[in-house]
Parts: C-alpha cells; structure tokens; sequence
C-alpha cells in the first residue's frame, strides 16, 4: 500500500519540492480578511431561484445590506523567525497572491524561499481579485477586462513584442535567453482573473487596513502593486519600513514622495526594459519618482538585473527559472538595510 | 524594535496568537496549481485602448484571441508525519471559496489546520468561477451574491425572520454554535457565483481526481453534489466521501457504481426542523437508503444525537469545530484511512 501511494506521489507534476529541499516549519499559519464595507442596494425586485439542478426554489432579495471591497490576505510565520519585521506581498494586475506561491512550471516561488529565509509572510489577493471576492453589479457599475492568451505574452516581455505570441507553440517567438518557463505559458494563464478599471481607491483603502493591521513591515510590489504600495506608504510612512518595488507600473505621487524620506527603497528591473517602448517609459516613471523620494531627503537604489549578470528576466521574475536567484538579489539588499537578523 | 515587532504580532487577529501556543506544524512542502480549464477563442470584437494604472501607459487591448477558461486552483499542504494514508480533499460549498476550511471568521484555527496537525495531505480548491480560480463573460446568466442577511438565516445561524440589520436586533438559535461576533468577517468571505456552471465546476474537479487521488474527499453544502458526482464519474479513486450538510445526494440510477466507497454525511443542529434544511435532509436520508439498499456504505450523523448540540451550516467555522472534526478524523480512522 504505502509504495503505491509513494509511486503516485512521484508520479505526480504537483510535488517537485519533493525534492532534497528542507522541510518548512511554522509557528503559525492561517489567513483573514481585512478592510470593506458594507453597501446598501435597494428597489430591485425579489425573484425566485434554484441554486442547484433538482434543488429547492429559494427566495433571492437583491435588496439589502452588501459585504464589499474586504481584501484575503494568507500568512506564514516560520518557526526559525529571520526577516525583523512581517514582509507583505502584493502581486500585480489580473493576477492574486498566487503570482508568489508555486511557479507556472511547479518550482517553488517567492513565498516559499522567503519563508525558508525565515520571513513572516503575508500574501494578499488585492480587493475585487481572487478570494477578495467582488462586488455585485448594483454597487460596481463598471465593466471588467480579461486578458487573452497574447496579451502577457507580449505585454511582459516574454515574447519578443506585437505579433510575437502565436496560438502554435512552435510559432512564438520568445525573447532570446528569456528566463520565463515558456512550457508552463498554460499554467500562468489560468492564474489570470478579470481587473476593473474603477477600484483603485477601494483597492487602497484595503491595503491601508493591512497596513493598520500588520505592520510595521517590509512591503515587496509588483507591477500594478507598486502603484499601491508607494500610495499606501505615502500615507503610512511610518508603518512601511521598507519598500522592494518589483517592476512597478508608475509608482506615487511625486508631489507626496518626501513622505518616503525614512523609507528606503529598492527599485528592481529585468532584462529588455529598454527595449520595450511600454517598460521603457514605466521605468521612466518609477525613476522620476525615485528622484523625487531623493529631492525630498529619501534613500532610492535602482537594480536593473542585467547590470549584475542576471539575464533574461521577463516582467514576471518571481516564476523565472532564475526567481531564487532574484530573490537572492533582493535578500541581500534587506539585511543591508538591517532588516535581517 | 523586537519589542515592537511582537507587540503587533500580538495585536493581529487572534489568529497568530492562537497558532503559536500550539506545536509548530512542520511540511515537507506546500504549494499550489491551476488543474482542468479549456482554451476557447473570442472574434469579432473591437480592439481598445485600455489606461491599466491612472497615470499609467495606454495599452491596446485586442479583445479577439484566445482565453483560458474554467480551470480551478489548487493550494496544497504535505506534513511532515504524514498519518492520512491518501490526500485529503476540501471542496466548499456555494459562494464561498476554500477559505472556508482556513482560519475561522473569529480567528480560531479551522479544517485546514486541523486535518495537517492530524497528517493529511490536505488539498484546498476554489472551485471553477471562485475565488482564485478566476472567471471569465464566458459563463451564461448573471452572478447572485448574498446580502448580509440571507446565509444568517439560510445556513441556520438563527431561525426565519431572525436577522435584523441592527445587530443587537438579531436573534439565533438557542445554544448555537456560529461565533457571531464574528458574522460580519464570515460575510467578507463571500464571492458571487453563477447559477449555469455546475458542469464547468464538476469537470475541473474531475482533473483534480485525476491529477492527486485516489484520496478522501470532504464536501460541504454545494459541493456534495459534486462530490457525488465526481464519485460516479470516479469510484475508483475516490476512497472515501465526507459530505458535511450536503444540500443534495447522488444520483439514485448510479448507486451500485459507488457501493464500495465509504460515506459519512454529517447534520448539525436544527436540520430537522428548520423548512429548508428538513427537505434537504429528508431527501440525503431517502438517497442513503438508496445506497443502502444497492449493497453501499453510508453513515450519517445527526450531530445533536451524537451529543454535539448547536452547530449551524458552517460546521467547520462553530465554535467546537475541533469537536466535529474528531468524529470526522474518528471514522476516518474506522475505515483504516489513517496509518
């Protein structure tokens, strides 16, 4: 019995930290929701309805008090405590906090390996993403936007470019020495979940209430995140203690940014920004409001990785082949911040 | 600055604190994946220049392409003694994500934890259209979400015409179990869900069967139906079915296909009474007798004649959880499902 339980195990692509990798132990492990409010909807009419094939007619009244805008957040506390301060990460548009946990391709992602660097770590999935949940159509009238299988592809620089995704594998044309687990394109995609274009304020106010909640701490960003996360310190300085913005697309207010002045900041980029009209000028962005944080008594360190020999990044460096390798980068510039004991 | 520190850990949800007077729990690896789905193409549509970020570079949106739909995600615990001889499954129930099974809305620690303390391999899925599984246009009819009041009542926390927006105002069942302080935090678990989906939601759980199991599956609420039907489709690799308040049973023509996979079906308190639940009860103990009498294996427990007295529909979130869960790990235990 147990070698056949054994075999399947093996057999199966979920489990590759099967391999020689330590054991993780935790003190503690579990998830909440913070933030939200509650709406109110009213005037719509009661209807009746089945919930299941072959169940009982419920009554359904649209009318009445709503739960909204709560954010999920899952944390990770390691019994061997390293990282002086909880580390919050906050994953980028379209996506949830699944964008930390397992790569694509099934090696262990960030949340992991800085768990294993014995970090307190709190995953998020932003309000209206993932297990946040969403609010009904009465109370957010707007509409939301899904991706197609092109669009990352092209858009976060693991193909090269408009016109580089094709729906035959064969056929795309990968940037070359992309570092992103193309095999696993698939995977990445079902992490995708519809964005609205309307939620920011809500989205913020959530990650203020995390803030509130957790912190002092380290805030690690991505992309979209980043957006937020320089705003949630604009109004929190004294909570975020540090700033890791991972490719931020735009950053704060510059007129806001001397708020950031004890906060240091590491600024981190992958391979082919440059390149890219769109990263280029997101860069430009992140960097102006680097000099702002500057101008206003603030520390900034820019990091882009080809400067330091790590290649081929694409815009989702956490689930690159080299993500430990990154992590590594990001490690080093925490405990040179005294973050790390 | 340590002190600091520990002063807001302390300050979190009773959460953490309550997890760090127990024994650490040690894994020999957790993680997770996205199973089942289907790729599916969109034409004819305009292409849009989308702002992502206010502030942020206008990004040309072609809405025609190709689409990821309908897969689930999975998140995954494997202790480090492991006990559980197959993994164990946790499927939620309607509108509601895996997170049902994690810490509970008044910061107690849940299933999840439980059945890791105990050695399983646990596996906890959002299933198709939920929470971390993502959703797409693509699915037919509009969503429903649930008002403040409906599950109060409906998930028998406190009886028809008890809820009131003022809290104060609220009544429940005698002795129930539901921490009700903590309802609004049980409401921020919440997530629409679509009324046209159920075979998206069982395919997906069918991948899951068939990437991880054979394995014991829990179901609660909604996802008895697909458990069932999962069972049907699967008898060889679903060893056992724990369906916790499952609003529906099998399939009575597709009995003798799944005689020889153990079921337990747990009720909690004021099932028998209450319009709803009463019905759907009634029909789980008929489908039981169908099994029964096609040469299967079916337990159910009535929690109140177990002694266990006012659990509500979210078992796994009453205050005496662990205690349900004992019985649960018990059976298990009586089927040799743990070494």
């Amino acid at each position: 019995m147990r070698r056949i339980l054994l075999g399947m195990i093996l057999c199966c692509a979920t489990m590759p930290a099967l391999t020689a990798e330590e054991d993780i132990v935790l003190r503690g492990m579990g998830s909440f929701h913070v933030g939200g409010r509650v709406a109110e909807v009213s005037g719509k009419p009661v209807r009746m309805i089945v919930r299941q094939p072959g169940g009982p007619q419920t009554k359904l009244d649209p009318n009445g008090q709503y739960m909204v805008e709560q954010m999920y957040v899952q944390y990770f506390l390691p019994k061997q405590r390293k990282g002086k301060l909880p580390l919050l990460m906050w994953h980028g548009g379209g996506l949830t906090g699944v964008t930390y946990e397992s790569t694509p391709d099934g090696r262990e992602g960030w949340l992991n390996l800085f768990v294993r660097k014995g970090w307190d770590v709190y995953v998020s999935d932003a309000v209206e993403r993932g297990r946040a949940g969403f609010a009904p159509p009465d109370v957010w009238t707007s509409e939301p936007t899904f991706l197609t299988y092109a669009d990352p592809f092209e858009r976060f620089r693991i193909g090269d470019g408009e016109g580089s995704w094709n729906p035959d594998p064969a056929k795309r044309k990968v940037l070359p020495g992309s570092q992103f687990p193309v095999e696993a394109y698939d995977n990445y995609m079902k992490q995708s979940v519809p964005r609205w274009l309307s939620t920011d304020d809500a989205i913020i106010a959530a990650y203020v209430a995390l803030v509130d909640k957790v912190c002092p701490c380290v805030l690690l960003l991505h992309s979209q995140g980043g957006a937020f996360g320089f705003k949630v310190a604009e109004q929190r300085p004294d909570k975020v203690t540090a700033i890791v913005a991972v490719e931020s697309a735009t950053a704060g207010n510059l007129d806001k940014a001397a708020a950031l002045k004890d906060t240091p900041v590491l600024m981190l980029f992958g391979d082919y920004v440059d390149q890219h009209p769109r990263w280029a000028n997101f860069k430009k962005i992140d960097l102006a409001y680097a000099d702002a944080v500057r101008a206003g008594g603030g520390t900034v360190d820019v990091i882009n990785l080809p400067d330091l020999g790590i290649k081929g990044n694409s815009h989702m460096l956490m689930q690159d082949k080299n993500n430990a390798e990154v992590a590594d980068v990001i490690q080093k510039w925490l405990a040179g911040k005294n973050l790390v004991e | 600055m340590r002190w600091l520190v520990i002063v807001s850990a302390l300050s979190l949800a009773a959460a953490s604190a309550f997890a760090q007077t127990k024994e650490p729990i040690g894994l020999r690896d957790m993680g997770s994946f996205h199973v089942g789905g289907r790729v599916i193409d969109i034409t004819g549509q305009p292409i849009k220049e989308v702002v992502f970020t206010p502030g942020g570079v206008p990004a040309k949106v072609d809405p025609n392409g190709k689409y990821q739909v309908e897969q689930m995600y999975v998140q995954y615990f494997l202790p480090q003694n492991r006990k559980g001889r197959l993994p164990l499954l946790l499927w939620h129930g309607g509108g509601l994500t895996g997170v049902t099974y994690e810490t509970k809305p008044d910061g107690g620690d849940g299933w999840l934890t439980y059945f890791i303390r105990k050695g399983w391999d646990t596996y906890i899925s959002d299933a198709v259209e939920r929470g971390r599984s993502g959703w797409t246009s693509t699915f037919k009819g509009e969503t429903v979400a649930l008002p403040q009041g409906d599950p109060w009542e409906r998930f028998r926390i406190g009886p028809a015409g008890s809820w009131n927006d003022d809290k104060s105002k609220r009544a429940t069942y005698p002795g129930t179990q539901f921490p009700i302080e903590a309802y609004d935090q049980f409401m921020k678990q919440g997530v629409p869900r679509w009324l046209s989906t159920d075979d998206q939601i069982v395919a997906a759980y069918i991948a899951l069967v068939d990437k991880v199991c054979p394995c014991v599956v829990m179901v609660h609420s909604q996802s008895g139906s697909f458990g069932y039907k999962v069972l049907e489709a699967r008898p060889d690799k679903v060893k056992a079915l724990v369906a916790v308040e499952p609003t529906l049973g099998g399939d009575r023509n597709k009995v003798a296909a799944i005689k020889d996979t153990p079921i337990l079906v747990v009720y909690g308190d004021n099932a028998k009474d209450h319009p709803r639940w009463s019905k759907i009860r009634q029909g789980g103990v008929d489908y039981a007798a169908a099994l029964k009498a096609a040469g299967g294996s079916i337990d159910i427990v009535d929690l109140p004649e177990a002694g266990i007295r006012g659990n509500s529909h979210m078992v796994m979130m009453d205050r005496n959880s662990d205690q349900v869960a004992d019985l649960i790990q018990k059976w298990l235990i009586g089927k040799g499902l743990v070494e």
